[in-house]
């Protein structure tokens, strides 16, 4: 006997990807007690073992009713929207997100299922940013301004999208924490990135662009910017959010900057290597092929080109016993050595 | 009553130690000298000499002291450090600026700038202006002795890493050897360079297989890699634009003579292709027959339990590793359920007794359960 | 079940100056075994244990609590709109009032300092009281 006597179960206006694929945990949601047992635990011993709440066989149809005439009743305001309205999208979204955000079974996908969400339905996008601001977004910004990322490339950031970040170094594939300080090895070839957007986005354009802005600049006894790595006029949806060596293998004008590892010269400490991600209002214009690497102006860049930065990432590189072998393999001449110490007096 | 017992052996217990340990206290200490005198002066120490060292505008170096101070009458602010006794002093060469932040409304604070005209604070949101502050060893040798400098951390772990390393390479050739001496069964190559390239392309699909990618990714990244190196070539002048082209499209061809002809099984060995359709087809036939080969709840025999794995094992059929878990936990359960016939009424010589709880009655109960129930 | 006391007792009545051993802080190891025994049989330990649920109870959970919430916040808005609306049309017959006479209106309005509740006045519930008026009342003499 199913709880479910209302929207929610029915799925000719909804999407079917809100509900639960798995059956015997769709059973389980939709009746009042479990009759398959505890679906979610695995062991047979703590499936016999397991206890349910008392009392909340007969509470939870109630609560569940209270809740789907709710939903009902905000679906059919979406319905009476006006539809010629300058802010409908946005109030049929934020509607769409209050009728479904307390289903059950949108609630157990958002909560333990986090990795398999279809991104194109509001809620799960309003569920995901929630779980992104809680602790990546927290955590991003510490390390951009930490590391004093901003304002070194760019004047400041507000996060839009979340930006994972990972290196093809070895067989395994592992997302990089903001920060982490990574060998030459590990950045001898180009990264992927994941940019998920948290709102609704069907083919937008974006820009990536992998900045250094430690290297050393000897005549002005300071550090310039070096340009890395610039890909342009990526399109990016809600389903497609990966920019890898696939996506630029089939579209090769995406990348107007060759891929080039951060190769470090000895005692130059540590230095930051920043991603930004930008949306573009249209195609890129002021990005030609092979653009200047060294002393590159970011601002003026993002300015020329109209691009409004939405995520970032940074990680950290210092030269190591390998860095001679990726400056070998991209057919860089030898590195500088620095003397190890600081002077402590001004060199002019 | 048992506990009044318990609480007297502690309040006997307590009154011992008491005992024991204040004796003291029955002694008394008469007074035999007049107390110290109450005049008030005598307290003034020397001036700590406190204030600024470095006035506005001034040139200091690194670690020079800018300003003595008791607590934070000034914070350091651009290029300043604070000591433990609130001393401010220059972290960069430069000139000191006396300043007000309106970060800070409440505070005043002492900067450094590295430019005579600069004025603090700098704006919020430009980059900072930074030292780089090291000379460039022009003198090779020099150089090179710079660049052999290890730290002892490193000069500790490097042998160990090295060595690491060493043995990895070691087994990733002889994986490289084994691969390329089974190659010839499925493919027929003619130059010992080509048959070199397959093997290491299967080397590398192997290690993403192993690395959790699926087959379709570990084939692209490994092309894809491959190709990667013939540009870097390119980019090196070490071949030309033609011959680039002419390499990359010989390896997509060897690619995908390579990938129509040889797979992976679970196990990472090496097996004919099978396209999805047939080793669906073929996992179908494989499931029918364990139907039919496995009757349910029935004592199984050691000619059965083989006659499974082989089947769950065989190439033909491609089965994952849980996928044939799955099916092992179907076919061959390690004991079969409860029913007539497979449990006995009275423990015998050769019965297994299995002791449980039972959760309705809160007992523990005692099932035998002959030989046959359990997998042999 | 706690065995005899190991240590036999070392002064008595007997005070005298005794060199001995240091004794260290807290009670001796047997005092202070008792002391933990009774620790673990005390009340403290008899809290019951977190609830595990299972993920989907969880959820169910959550979904109670979340109904529960939404019906009360339904009702909060439902009496907060009742206030208010009282609370306007008193405003508005003050302003017929107003219209209507000066006078009146001054006087419904006028300020009473020092003036105070009756002592008999009953005090004001929402609900008249289950077991009406107690008749039989006596008050308790002194």
């Amino acid at each position: 006997m199913s709880v479910s006597k209302g929207v929610w179960s029915k799925f000719v206006k909804r999407s079917p990807t809100l509900a639960l694929r798995n059956k015997a945990l769709r059973t389980a949601l939709l009746s009042p007690d479990l009759p398959s047992g505890p679906v979610s635990l695995k062991s047979k011993a703590s499936k016999r073992k397991y206890q349910s709440i008392e009392g909340l066989d007969q509470i939870y149809p109630l609560a569940y009713e209270v809740l789907e005439k709710r939903s009902e009743d905000i679906y059919s305001k979406i319905e009476s929207l006006d539809k010629n309205s300058p802010t409908y999208a946005e109030q049929k979204e934020e509607l769409e997100i209050a009728a479904e955000k307390f289903n059950p079974e949108v609630v157990y996908m958002a909560e333990y299922m986090k990795n398999s969400l279809d991104r194109t339905q509001p809620v799960f996008r309003h569920y995901l940013k929630k779980t992104w601001e809680g602790y990546s977004k927290m955590l991003l910004m510490q390390r951009l301004e930490t590391l004093a990322v901003i304002p070194d490339t760019l004047p400041t950031l507000e996060p839009k999208v979340e930006v994972k970040l990972k290196f093809p170094h070895n067989n395994q594939d592992r997302w990089i924490e903001p920060g982490t300080l990574l060998s030459s090895n590990v950045t001898k070839m180009p990264p992927s990135l994941e940019v998920i957007e948290f709102k609704e986005s069907t083919g937008d354009l974006y820009t990536v662009l992998m900045v250094d802005p430690d290297t050393p600049d000897l005549a002005q006894d300071s550090y310039s910017t070096t340009l890395l790595w610039g890909v342009k006029d990526v399109k990016l949806s809600n389903t497609d959010s990966m920019i890898d060596a696939k996506k630029l293998m089939q579209n090769e004008d995406c990348e107007f900057v060759e891929y080039l590892p951060p190769v470090c010269e000895k005692n130059t400490g540590k230095h930051r290597i920043a991603f930004w991600v930008f949306r573009q209002d249209g195609p890129l214009e002021n990005a030609p092929k092979g653009l200047r690497r060294e002393f590159f102006k970011i601002r003026q860049f993002v300015e020329d080109n109209k691009l409004t930065p939405v995520g970032a990432h940074v990680i950290r590189t210092l030269w190591d016993r390998n860095t001679e072998n990726v400056r070998k393999m991209y057919g860089l001449p030898e590195g500088r050595v620095f003397t190890r110490e600081r002077v402590p007096y001004l060199k002019n | 009553m048992f506990s009044s017992r318990i609480v007297s052996l502690v309040c006997n217990r307590v009154k011992t130690s008491l005992s024991v340990g204040h004796q003291s206290i029955f002694q008394v200490r008469t007074a035999t000298k007049r107390a110290g005198g109450s005049r008030t002066h005598m307290k003034d120490s020397a001036g700590r000499r406190l204030g600024p060292k470095k006035h506005e505008g001034e040139s200091v170096e690194v670690g020079e002291i800018i300003m003595r101070q008791r607590g934070t009458k000034w914070y350091p602010g651009e290029n300043a450090g604070i000591g433990k006794d609130h001393t401010i002093f220059a972290l960069e060469p430069g000139f000191v600026r006396y300043y007000l932040d309106p970060f800070h409304p409440k505070r005043k604070f002492i900067g450094v700038v590295l430019r005579e005209g600069d004025k603090l604070p700098y704006p919020h949101f430009d980059p900072r202006k930074r030292r780089f502050g090291r000379f460039l060893i022009k003198k090779p040798e020099a150089a090179e002795a710079e660049l052999e400098f290890q730290s002892r951390k490193e000069s500790q772990t490097l042998p160990e890493l090295l060595k690491g390393a060493e043995e990895r390479q070691q087994k990733r050739e002889a994986r490289l050897f084994e691969l390329k001496e089974q190659l010839s069964q499925f493919i027929e190559l003619e130059s010992e360079e080509l048959k070199n390239l397959a093997a290491g392309r299967l080397l590398q699909i192997d290690r993403f297989l192993r690395g959790g990618k699926s087959q379709e990714d570990a084939r692209f990244h490994t092309t894809y890699n491959h190709l990667y190196d013939l540009k870097l070539q390119l980019r090196r002048n070490e071949i030309s634009q033609e011959q680039h082209d002419n390499l990359s499209s010989q390896y997509k061809s060897l690619a995908e003579s390579v990938d129509s002809n040889i797979m992976f099984d679970a196990f990472f060995d090496l097996c004919a292709y099978k396209t999805p359709e047939t080793i669906k087809s073929n996992q179908e036939a494989a499931i029918a027959e364990l139907d039919k080969l496995v009757i349910p709840n029935q004592p199984r025999t050691k000619e059965l339990k083989e006659q499974v794995f082989a089947i769950l094992k065989s190439q033909d059929n491609c089965f994952t590793l849980s996928q044939q878990l799955a099916l092992k936990r179907k076919y061959l359960k390690p004991v079969l359920p409860e029913v007539d016939g497979l449990v006995l009424d009275k423990p015998d010589k050769k019965a297994v007794a299995i002791t449980k709880i039972n959760y309705d009655t809160r007992r523990i109960e005692t099932v035998y359960r002959p030989k046959e129930a359990f997998l042999p | 079940m706690f065995g005899a006391a190991r240590t036999v007792q070392k002064s008595g009545a007997n005070l005298q100056f005794v060199r001995t051993k240091r004794i260290r802080a807290g009670l001796d190891p047997v005092a202070q075994r008792v002391v933990t025994q009774l620790s673990v049989i005390s009340a403290n330990r008899k809290m019951p244990k977190m609830l595990k649920l299972s993920k989907e109870d969880f959820v169910k959970h959550v979904t109670v609590m979340r109904a529960w919430g939404v019906v009360r916040k339904e009702k909060k808005q439902a009496e907060e709109a009742q206030l208010k609306q009282q609370y306007e049309s008193i405003k508005e017959a003050n302003e017929d009032l107003k219209h209507v006479s000066q006078k009146l209106f001054e006087a419904a309005n006028k300020l009473e300092i020092g003036k105070r509740f009756p002592l008999e006045l009953r005090v004001p519930t929402e609900y008249p009281s289950r077991s009406g008026w107690f008749y039989d009342y006596t008050p308790r003499k002194l």
